[in-house]
């Protein structure tokens, strides 16, 4: 009885442990603001060419045609440039030009880390609008940097490594619970991921894997032509990806097999890059990855723990 | 104080991540395994609380968490494709292709629209499948806007059928173009 009634305790402990102990630099903040926005700058000169006709109003898709599939809440870069027409008597594409140019100067204002969240929001509201209005072209990549930049403008990403520090004279603050959140988030993407793909009997036997990477003017491999010489390479591949991603809140959390869980991880997604050919989706996922579990602990002075230094006296205390 | 808030904030956030792939799953592994596309048990619950739901939605779009985690599951669908054949005012094709790009990722792109047909209903005049056949009609209208002297255009939906299983890979069987549908429009 006595037991049971400690557990709430523990719990709670646990948790303020888990979430509130000095334990972080912000390292991998300030990584996820800079990365975020160079990953952001590439895939606009990527998309520089095609993202017009994906997003204007007599574009692939009409926009009048998405615009009526979409709930009311959410704000398209249509809605937007019909806005600037009727207010400001400016055209769609000068609308558009418009858009262009706050996004891409935003993004260099938030890797500067100027007026970062105020940045990090402008560009948070044109990238979203721009998903909606391009949202049969767009892929899990896209989401993945809406959270990124919504966790740009949450966390205090920008208190170090940052034209903001100086500018407002900013103090490192406890980066802990923010990093805990994406460690929780990233656990929760690759535990889901695997879980779904464990339900289906081609991640299993190889096709998945094989299906994965012959695409017609897509992939790596447009037919499957020799392939079945290595299906024992397939099926390792699928059963491997699956133990991976379920495995992955577990074994990163092991001192012993956390290092070996981000290597394994980083080959997978280079794989998605090279066989996939989605080297944007790979380079967002590593970066969240590296955000999440690449920087160690720190110690009380301040520094990172090695392998070979013992846990300092406070923090064994705590736990 | 700020420690309730980050912990309520982070409880939303994981609250939010864990039922926006609760009902895509659920939504997905009953289309696999019960060839029904429906919405599941998860979304006809959280739609009773209108407020509830429309808190929800503005909340998982904004913060991108709208999105479900099981990419490529439970299995790796066929890729669907356009292939569009604009013609002249005598009949004869001046354009035969898909929607080209400049770049790869622009191109995966306009493939992932493909993707939005493989759940489609089976019956004719859902609403559903009416929003689909504007969406190739847009996409025809377009491919006459980017070819001048274009008078008719017909497009076929096809999906690209590759071998399912070691046997046929190991006889290399060849992979080929399924059509699945054909639409027809004139200027």
């Amino acid at each position: 009885m006595n037991t049971v009634s400690k557990i709430p305790g523990k719990v709670i402990r646990g948790i303020n442990s888990y979430f509130f102990d000095d334990s972080y630099s912000a390292h991998p903040l300030v990584a996820l603001r800079i990365c975020t926005g160079f990953i952001l700058l590439l895939q606009f000169i990527c998309l520089r060419h095609d993202i017009m006709p994906m997003i204007e109003s007599n574009g692939i898709l009409r926009q009048e045609l998405i615009d009526a599939q979409m709930p009311w809440y959410f704000l398209s870069s249509y809605k937007i440039t019909q806005f600037l027409s009727t207010q400001f008597g400016i055209s769609e594409l000068q609308g558009l030009y418009l858009l262009a140019v706050i996004y891409v100067t935003t993004i260099l204002t938030m890797i500067a880390g100027i007026l970062t969240r105020i940045s990090a929001f402008l560009l948070w509201i044109i990238h979203s609008a721009i998903l909606v209005s391009g949202y049969y072209f767009a892929y899990g990549m896209d989401y993945f940097l809406t959270i990124f930049l919504f966790y740009i403008i949450v966390f205090p990403t920008h208190r170090e490594y940052s034209v903001d520090q100086y500018l407002f004279r900013l103090k490192p603050v406890n980066y802990t619970p923010y990093v805990r959140i994406l460690q929780v988030h990233l656990c929760m993407v690759y535990f889901i991921g695997g879980l779904a793909k464990s339900f289906g009997v081609n991640w299993w036997n190889g096709i998945s894997i094989v299906k994965a990477i012959v695409r017609p003017d897509e992939t790596f491999f447009s037919d499957t032509t020799g392939l079945g010489n290595y299906q024992w390479l397939f099926v390792a591949a699928g059963i491997g990806t699956i133990i991976l991603e379920i495995g992955y809140p577990v074994f990163i959390h092991l001192q012993k097999t956390r290092k070996i869980w981000l290597a394994l991880t980083y080959l997978m997604h280079l794989s998605i890059a090279v066989f996939i050919d989605l080297p944007l989706f790979a380079a967002t996922m590593v970066l969240f990855n590296i955000a999440a579990f690449y920087f160690p602990v720190k110690t009380t002075s301040g520094k990172a723990i090695s392998k070979q230094e013992p846990l300092p006296q406070l923090q064994i205390a705590h736990s | 104080m700020k420690k309730a808030i980050i912990l309520l904030f982070a409880a939303v956030q994981f609250a939010t991540i864990l039922y926006t792939n609760i009902m895509t799953e659920e939504q997905s592994i009953t289309y696999v395994f019960k060839h029904k596309k429906e919405q599941g048990y998860a979304y006809k619950l959280l739609e009773k609380f209108p407020n509830l739901f429309l808190a929800y939605g503005i909340y998982s779009h904004y913060t991108g968490t709208e999105t479900s985690y099981g990419f490529y599951a439970p299995n790796v669908s066929n890729q669907v494709i356009f292939l569009f054949t604009a013609k002249d005012k005598n009949g004869v094709p001046i354009y035969t292709d898909q929607i080209r790009a400049h770049n790869k990722d622009a191109y995966i792109r306009s493939l992932s629209l493909g993707n939005t047909y493989l759940l489609r209903p089976k019956k004719e005049d859902t609403l559903q499948n009416k929003f689909l056949n504007a969406m190739v009609k847009s996409m025809s209208l377009w491919v006459i806007d980017t070819h001048p002297g274009t008078k008719s255009i017909e497009a076929d939906m096809m999906v690209y059928d590759i071998a399912t299983n070691f046997k046929d890979i190991k006889r290399n069987k060849k992979a080929n173009y399924l059509k699945l549908e054909h639409y027809e429009y004139r200027l």
